[in-house]
């Protein structure tokens, strides 16, 4: 028992929960081993976890410190990138034409469920105590599906921030005609996902306080190669986990054709960010500023591993039944948790290499969290949108763990 | 040193940005599978549907779907009664017409497996909820597929019910549902069918009809095929002393002609919401206001039902032809918002 566990015995669950998720912000905090790292993202982590400022108001207002790069020569040419952009123009798609949003979804339908209901962590709940009965597993499982997809839109809108700025900032004349199309590409996932919550799950939920944080830190960090980074490798990554690990468990195929398509843009986008990545980042950079880099894709990279748990499901549905901290350990062993994270770094870390950021020093803490497997797969330059798709199919997520 | 906020969970959103994405929930056609084609006559066809989401079609007996079919690259739409008993799966029964586009692709191209959309079920051609007595038939040609569904969904119920048919056909090869009828007249003894032949016995006139059908003094009489037979039958009952609310009629509304369309916005204005909708080129007065989020009532879309009626109060419209409005109606300015758009700046009663 840590005295953490002991401090929080024989106290009002309530009191229990309070205190347990002020530390964990600390916690949070705390396990960014970089000082660096976390003084950077400590105003982010400030208002995002500790003053809540998602969880009220209309809006919040993100000032921007990156520099617009205006070009005078309209020199700089770059053809891969080149390249990337005639590709996306050639794809895009219209959210509106090339969906049938005409069709029902029924949250009642086993056959065509969101999510079905051997997803959720019902054996972890159990074994926690608690037990739902068929109609509130099926609640549940809606419920956490409309989670899942609030994030993926909100999500979505920093990305159409942040893919605007970075083409602001960006310097090749290339990557800006690029980046035109992945503005539009994230608007129209911000329109798709929030249609298809409006319309067929009539439900959105708040913005998850970590993910808050990371698109803070993001949209309001100078440097445009961390806004890169964050943005194209990091968030981007983090998205074909989730969006792969939706696409294959659910049987609702208005959702299903959705999430293709998004997935087949935000390979594109991982694509130019490698692109872009690489070439700064063995070209412009410092050891020093390698090395910070590094350290803070390694800490975004365990912040997205393990930060997503889903606390405003566990608001609605279990305060008060259940600690916060029971919670977090069910969630985490979930077995679309495993799938997700599998998917995700799946593709991460070869990005990581490819770019330059994967020294012996760093791969020695990826070890100690397990990620190495991953190394030398294949990055975003060898892929194509189609063997995405087709190794997002083939993984079969393995059973729970408890 | 510990903060607390005020948790939100989920985000409030009455009616927000959903309004301009709401289809109204009616005119969504339901997505469907052809899972059976069974061939009646050499000229027609029935086909059993499922829906694709699973879920079921409750339809009453009597009415028909409007199938939505694509055409090499365009839509046609189509009414076609069912012609199954209630609680059966679906299925409609079409008839191969003399140039007939849609009745010649469904009964010779369509296949097992197709999967298309459908609107409704619509019609009022039903059986009134709560009476029990004598039910009075006449069905002539395809006007059959609704009246079958009408006796077998009666006789189920309460198999000791009087019910007559006059089934009217040019010859016994053209007969549909023969085999039904027969277990019908097997299984329920109450049941009667006469058959008629035009091509032997010729056409039945007013006095001849009403003598044939002769209706009880509380039977509910439904009449199913071409106009001038239903109108001849009418009026030999009426002559013979049935009253008028005694008789239904399904009226069969051959395939309308489109009208040409006008090509630019045209301005609606609907007197009951105070809203002026701008009709886009190529929209009905119907999809106009539903698109625009205006609650008005419609069935089949294809001028069958007359659910969709509206008065035109100024302004000019063009109407697809044939459809389901009396002279009467047409007289006193009533137009079908599915089957009409307009020409000139309007202002409708809706
Ligand atoms: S909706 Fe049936 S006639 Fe217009
Ligand atoms: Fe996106
Ligand atoms: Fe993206």
């Amino acid at each position: 028992m840590t005295t953490l566990d002991r401090m929080l015995q024989g106290l009002p669950r309530k009191a229990q929960n309070t205190i347990y998720s002020s530390f964990d912000t600390l916690r949070m905090m705390g396990s960014v081993g970089n000082l660096k790292v976390a003084a950077s993202m400590a105003p982010s982590a400030f208002r995002g976890l500790v003053l809540g400022t998602a969880r009220e108001g209309d809006a919040v207002q993100m000032p921007g410190h990156h520099a617009a790069h205006y070009t005078l020569t309209y020199g700089d040419e770059f053809p891969e990138m080149y390249d990337l952009y005639r590709r996306a123009v050639a794809n895009q798609w219209n959210g509106d034409r090339d969906l049938d949003w005409s069709i029902d979804v029924d949250p009642e339908n086993p056959e065509t469920a969101v999510m079905p209901l051997d997803y959720p962590p019902f054996e972890g709940l159990e074994a926690k105590g608690i037990r739902l009965n068929a109609k509130e597993k099926l609640r549940f499982a809606n419920d956490v599906a409309a989670w899942t997809l609030s994030q993926f839109m909100h999500g979505e809108q920093g990305a159409l921030y942040a893919a605007a700025q970075v083409t602001e900032s960006v310097q090749w004349l290339d990557g800006k005609f690029y980046g035109a199309t992945q503005v539009m590409d994230e608007g129209r996932h911000l329109e798709v996902f929030l249609r298809y919550l409006d319309t067929k799950l009539q439900k959105v939920y708040t913005i998850n306080d970590n993910l808050f944080v990371i698109l803070d830190d993001l949209l309001t960090d100078g440097r445009w190669d961390v806004k890169f980074l964050g943005m194209q490798i990091m968030v981007e990554g983090l998205a074909l986990g989730a969006f792969g690990t939706m696409y294959n468990f659910t049987r609702e195929p208005l959702l299903k054709q959705l999430l293709k398509y998004v997935i087949q843009d935000e390979a594109r986008h991982v694509h130019y960010g490698v692109l872009a990545l690489r070439e700064h980042i063995s070209k412009a950079l410092s050891p020093a500023e390698v090395r910070e880099r590094e350290d803070w894709a390694y800490e975004v990279a365990l912040l997205m591993r393990n930060r997503f748990l889903s606390h405003e499901i566990y608001y609605e549905w279990f305060e008060g039944r259940l600690s916060l901290k029971d919670w977090d350990e069910i969630i985490l062993n979930a077995r679309s948790m495993s799938a997700f994270r599998h998917l995700m770094f799946m593709r991460l870390i070869p990005n990581l290499e490819y770019i330059g950021l994967m020294s012996e020093r760093i791969k020695a803490h990826y070890a100690k969290a397990g990620l190495t497997s991953f190394l030398g797969g294949k990055n975003a330059t060898q892929l194509s949108a189609e063997d995405l798709l087709r190794d997002i199919s083939d993984y079969k997520a393995p059973p729970a763990v408890h | 040193m510990f903060f607390s906020h005020p948790r939100r969970i989920t985000l409030p959103r009455p009616a927000g940005s959903a309004r301009r994405w709401a289809t109204p929930a009616a005119i969504t056609a339901r997505g469907v599978r052809v899972t059976d084609i069974r061939r009646e006559t050499d000229d027609a066809v029935t086909l059993t549907l499922a829906t694709e989401d699973g879920r079921p079609l409750p339809f009453r007996a009597g009415q028909y779907l409007t199938h939505c079919f694509n055409i090499d690259g365009a839509e046609v739409r189509r009414a076609y009664s069912l012609s199954v008993a209630e609680g059966e799966p679906p299925a409609c029964t079409v008839k191969l017409l003399p140039g007939g586009l849609v009745s010649q692709y469904v009964v010779t191209r369509l296949k097992i497996g197709a999967r298309y959309r459908v609107l409704g079920p619509s019609g009022d051609f039903v059986l009134t909820p709560g009476e029990r007595g004598p039910l009075v038939m006449l069905a002539a040609g395809s006007g059959i597929t609704p009246i079958i569904s009408l006796i077998e969904t009666a006789l189920r119920a309460d198999p000791q019910r009087r019910v007559r048919l006059l089934y009217i056909n040019r010859d016994p090869a053209r007969t549909l549902f023969d085999a039904r009828l027969r277990a019908a007249q097997a299984r329920y003894p109450r049941f009667e069918w006469t058959p008629w032949y035009t091509a032997s016995a010729g056409r039945p006139d007013a006095a001849r009809l009403a003598e044939l059908l002769q209706p009880e003094i509380d039977a509910q009489i439904y009449l199913c095929g071409p106009q001038p037979l239903m109108d001849a039958a009418t009026a030999g009952l009426r002559a013979a002393g049935v009253a008028a609310a005694r008789i239904r009629r399904e009226r069969f509304i051959p395939a309308p002609r489109h009208q040409q369309r006008p090509t630019a916005p045209v301005e609606i204005r609907f007197l009951r919401s105070g809203r002026t909708i701008v009709q886009r080129p190529g929209e009905s007065i119907l999809e106009a206001g539903l698109r625009a989020g205006l609650a008005l009532p419609f069935s089949c879309t294809v001028g069958g039902c007359g659910h969709c009626r509206v008065r035109i109060r100024d302004g000019e419209v063009c109407l697809d032809e044939p459809n389901c409005l009396s002279a009467d109606e047409r007289a006193a300015g009533w137009t079908l918002a599915c089957s009409a758009c307009a020409l000139t700046p309007l202002t409708v009663d809706a």
